[in-house]
């Protein structure tokens, strides 16, 4: 059992402490990589930023249940053939530990085609950052440093809630109610 | 060439990651193992009051209801779980989730079910509740997403790929990855814990939603220092086992040994390595 072809696991987690890692950020796409994905057959995409004035903004805060931060949506809108096929917009949400950036992709009825997260990042900074925090990981282990890496790839339980992206998939679906239709 | 896109399901982010030849062959291939995660996700959900499970638990108090075949599948797995773990994995437990607060009340659902995993009868695509109940299949739903999405990216062809949703974890590939699972009391810390070429990871915390695991008789919550990390040959049954190993640790190593999987027990200062032969500590000496 210990032999499974498949994985190997006693070397990797003898020492987990030295291989720890303070965040966890992936870029997963830029914008315009993420037009092509959500819309495919468009050949172009016009920015039409939405900027709520104050009755607009408190009919989408109210629909949505969420504050908005800021009154600007950047958006465009995805054309192909010369004619309109849906919005494509781009927001962020913050989470007490996570700054996301990802796209909403609307049909012409403003109904979702599609999310897709463009960023993650995990904030943590102020534990990093704290030499105190930092010295508990030292020492007790033979004095190894801990090894920063930056770029780490498949965690297991790494659990986050999505609820942030629901909210904001809800304020999005109110903007364009309120100002796309 | 390599893709690595991620998407909100599930209650978490589902992220895929696949190895091909082309641009255009990731993306349809990634767009379809999205739709199939979607398609479960629908029908799974215990939080909406339309999906198929949220049917299933109305409308199984009273009489048989028909399955689809991703629900009839999960249904069927979850009986084999409980049955093999003697009532360690319990999809009934959910009453005690909705008491609690951590899954939404539906009208039209029993007040007080007590859990009781041997009150749902399946019968091939049908099931019913003896008494009263409510099913939660969350705790290998999300599994058994992931698996049927990286069947459909072996399926397209790729040389490899990884589904991810929110730490269960399943691959496939020539070569092996490292797998990374979170330090149960700094979960901002990644620990390296396994080099995986095929099959499945999945961890069972509590420092993100502390009293969301419970142990199936007693109620009380799980793996609040811990953190439990099942490798098995798919997903699904890695979700199942980390609640038996985290009810049970002591029992855990004949239901391990049936899967044919491992369990890896975090506690910030021991790893400990459960499978067929047992439990043992893991010195962290040997890999200085």
């Amino acid at each position: 059992m210990s032999n499974n072809p498949n994985w190997l696991i006693v070397p990797a987690v003898c020492a987990p402490l030295f291989a720890a890692a303070p965040a966890f950020a992936v870029q997963y796409m830029t914008s315009e990589t993420a037009q092509k994905l959500m819309f495919p057959e468009a050949s172009a995409f016009i920015a039409h930023p939405v900027r709520l004035d104050d009755a607009q903004k408190r009919v989408v805060e109210k629909a949505a249940r969420v504050r908005m931060r800021h009154p600007e949506q950047p958006v465009w809108q995805a054309m192909a053939n010369g004619k309109p096929v849906g919005w494509f917009v781009l927001d962020e949400v913050y989470g007490k530990h996570e700054f996301i950036t990802y796209a909403v992709a609307l049909d012409m009825t403003g109904a979702v085609r599609g999310v897709e997260i463009l960023d993650y990042r995990e904030t943590h900074g102020s534990e990093i950052r704290n030499p105190k925090w930092r010295a508990q990981f030292n020492g007790a282990h033979h004095g190894a440093p801990l090894k920063l890496d930056e770029d780490i790839q498949n965690i297991s339980g790494a659990t986050l809630s999505c609820k942030h992206i629901s909210e904001g998939v809800r304020r999005v679906l109110a903007i364009h109610e309120a100002a796309l239709k | 060439m390599t893709l690595r896109r991620a998407q909100p399901w599930l209650g978490t982010l589902v992220e895929i990651v696949a190895e091909g030849a082309d641009a255009a062959t990731l993306n349809t291939a990634s767009d379809r193992a999205f739709a199939r995660v979607a398609a479960v996700h629908t029908a799974m959900s215990f939080q909406h009051t339309g999906s198929e499970l949220s049917r299933v638990n109305r409308e199984a108090q009273r009489s048989w209801v028909a399955l689809s075949p991703d629900l009839a599948a999960v249904f069927a797995a979850a009986l084999d779980f409980a049955g093999e773990s003697d009532g360690l994995f319990d999809p009934s437990v959910a009453s005690w989730l909705v008491e609690s607060g951590h899954l939404p009340r539906h009208p039209d659902t029993p007040a007080h079910a007590q859990p009781d995993w041997r009150a749902i009868e399946l019968d091939g695509d049908r099931v019913r509740y003896t008494r009263p109940l409510l099913v939660d299949l969350s705790g290998i739903a999300k599994g058994y997403a992931v698996d049927a999405a990286l069947a459909d990216l072996r399926e397209a062809g790729l040389a490899a790929a990884t589904v991810n949703a929110g730490g269960d974890l399943a691959r496939f590939g020539d070569t092996a990855e490292p797998v990374h699972v979170r330090h149960p009391h700094q979960p901002t810390l990644s620990l390296r814990l396994a080099e995986l070429r095929c099959g499945a990871v999945a961890t069972s915390a509590g420092y993100f939603q502390p009293g969301a695991l419970r142990h199936p008789r007693t109620g009380e919550s799980l793996c609040a220092r811990t953190s439990v990390s099942v490798l098995a040959a798919n997903c699904m049954t890695a979700d199942a086992l980390t609640k038996v190993v985290a009810a049970a640790p002591g029992r855990a190593p004949g239901v391990l040994a049936r899967y044919g999987a491992q369990a890896i027990m975090l506690d910030g200062g021991r790893t400990m390595l459960g499978d067929a032969d047992g439990w043992r500590t893991l010195s962290m000496e040997r890999a200085a």
